[in-house]
């Protein structure tokens, strides 16, 4: 993760900072592929491809990917806090690798919503996925699965991450599945 | 499956994927049917009540293919978005058909009816761009902006497509239902100024801010070809007429974060972004998904 701050002067060049490195499996994530977001609380949030504890290890992957936050720091001059809030797993959902290429859209209540390209039931074509805060600090993220795909009309394989509308209501594309095998658009009402 | 990976560490990790769905993607087109009537016999398999297809993508030559990127939500809840392929353009790359589309897709009047999708504009790969990893920004006029991760004039040669990518603009219509204008607005020349795109974003104040995956004057040896490391860029519009200007922000190194693949997000005028590499190394591999 870095950041580029620009510069005092116009014409001066811009800064870039490191904010985070990440240090790969087994805990922590590797291997960004999408953009952060930043919630309400200025915390950024986003997802690895790679890393985080889950076993992938049989496809050499390392890690199955994870949801990350990295908050910004307390004081002046200390570091960005890195926390993995979920890790994905073998247990029916990455058995044969990663899947987080998309990071994750923030709702106001601080759930996040994101998708995953493979895994999910029941034939791992990918779901859409949301992760509520604990109720108590530091207690883990709940993750629930709001649709998985099957790759038939309703579509399969989410390669972006999704956004939120104005009425609430998640909307995606699917990289492939539909009738045609083209792809889709879908909403989904969490 | 090496020979097939693309350039860019990037376009590695997707050719990985894509190959891959490429082919999961004619035996699914084949099953698709047999998985279908499994949902139908299984009823734990359908999907949940609130989860909508709004469009099904046609492909070419009439519709777009593959979306890849996001949708993004303009004035009244009409979604923008994407495609990798399809639209009447000629092959890009790899067998597909068309070489990717911007859409529309606008909502029913009342609830329940369906969507219309229109397609703004067909690429065809030149001068014009072609296959459209990115998703869309929206500027303040209603001006669509976004990037194709090959075409445009650069010297780049990858997947049987030349250009090193560009930006766009598509400007509304002046009267409803007229055409949708496509501006190049920089064709990258995987000089300093970066190759590969990874699209942008649009500041209140009009500014472009985007990654490319590589180009860029510090040469990366984790890039396939010893490309260089990507660069970020902002892009700043003429006062009235004339071409835009573009500046180099930031020259990614193998010092440090390197080979950006997503864009960046702003916030209090500090843009914070991701690379997909970095050193001192995270030990992970490439990720694969295999379905």
């Amino acid at each position: 993760m870095f950041s580029l701050t620009p510069p005092k002067s116009k014409g001066a060049t811009w800064t870039e900072s490191v904010l985070y490195n990440f240090k790969g499996p087994f805990g922590d994530g590797a291997n960004p592929s999408d953009a952060v977001v930043m919630g309400s609380d200025g915390v950024l949030y986003g997802t690895t491809q790679g890393g985080g504890s889950g076993e992938c290890s049989a496809t050499g992957v390392g890690g199955c990917g994870a949801v990350f936050s990295l908050s910004p720091p307390t004081s002046p001059g200390s570091d960005w806090s890195e926390a993995v809030l979920y890790s994905f797993n073998t247990n029916g959902r990455c058995s044969n690798g990663d899947t987080a290429y998309a990071g994750v859209a923030v709702a106001n209540n601080g759930v996040l919503y994101g998708t995953t390209d493979c895994g999910g039931a029941p034939n791992r074509y990918g779901e859409v996925y949301s992760l509520t805060p604990p109720g108590s600090a530091g207690a883990d993220r709940s993750e629930t699965t709001l649709h998985s795909y099957v790759n038939a009309a309703n579509g399969g394989g989410p390669y972006a991450n999704v956004v939120i509308g104005k009425d609430g209501v998640l909307y995606g594309t699917t990289n492939g599945g539909g009738t045609n095998g083209g792809g889709t658009v879908f909403s989904l009402k969490p | 499956m090496i020979e097939r990976v693309g350039l860019t560490p990037l376009i590695s990790v997707l050719s990985l994927g894509y190959n891959l769905d490429q082919e999961g993607y004619t035996m699914h087109r084949v099953t698709q049917w047999v998985v279908f009537l499994l949902c139908v016999v299984s009823p734990g398999y359908a999907a949940a009540a609130d989860y909508k297809v709004l469009h099904t993508f046609a492909g070419a030559p009439n519709d777009g293919e593959l979306p890849f990127g996001p949708v993004v939500a303009g004035k009244g809840g009409v979604l923008y978005g994407t495609t990798e392929y399809g639209g009447n353009g000629p092959s890009c790359v790899f067998e597909t058909q068309g070489c990717g589309t911007v859409f529309s897709l606008r909502p029913p009047a009342s609830a329940g009816e369906t969507w219309t999708e229109t397609v703004l504009y067909n690429f065809t790969g030149g001068a014009d761009g072609g296959v459209v990893y990115a998703g869309l920004a929206i500027g303040n006029d209603g001006v669509l902006y976004g990037a194709t991760m090959f075409g445009g004039s650069g010297p780049c040669t990858d997947q049987g497509i030349t250009g090193c990518g560009v930006v766009f603009s598509l400007t509304p219509p002046a009267s409803t239902g007229g055409a949708w204008t496509e501006t190049v607005l920089h064709s990258f020349t995987g000089a300093a100024d970066g190759s590969y795109p990874n699209g942008v974003m649009v500041a209140n104040n009009g500014v472009l801010y985007g990654t490319a995956q590589n180009g860029g004057t510090h040469l990366c040896p984790s890039s396939p070809g010893s490309l260089g490391c990507g660069t970020a860029f902002s892009m700043t519009p003429p006062a009235t007429g004339g071409s835009w200007s573009f500046e180099i922000l930031h020259e990614f190194s193998s010092k440090g974060p390197n080979v950006p693949v997503a864009s960046l997000m702003s916030s209090g005028g500090v843009l914070y972004g991701t690379s997909y590499l970095a050193e001192p190394a995270a030990s992970a591999a490439l990720a694969r998904c295999s379905h």
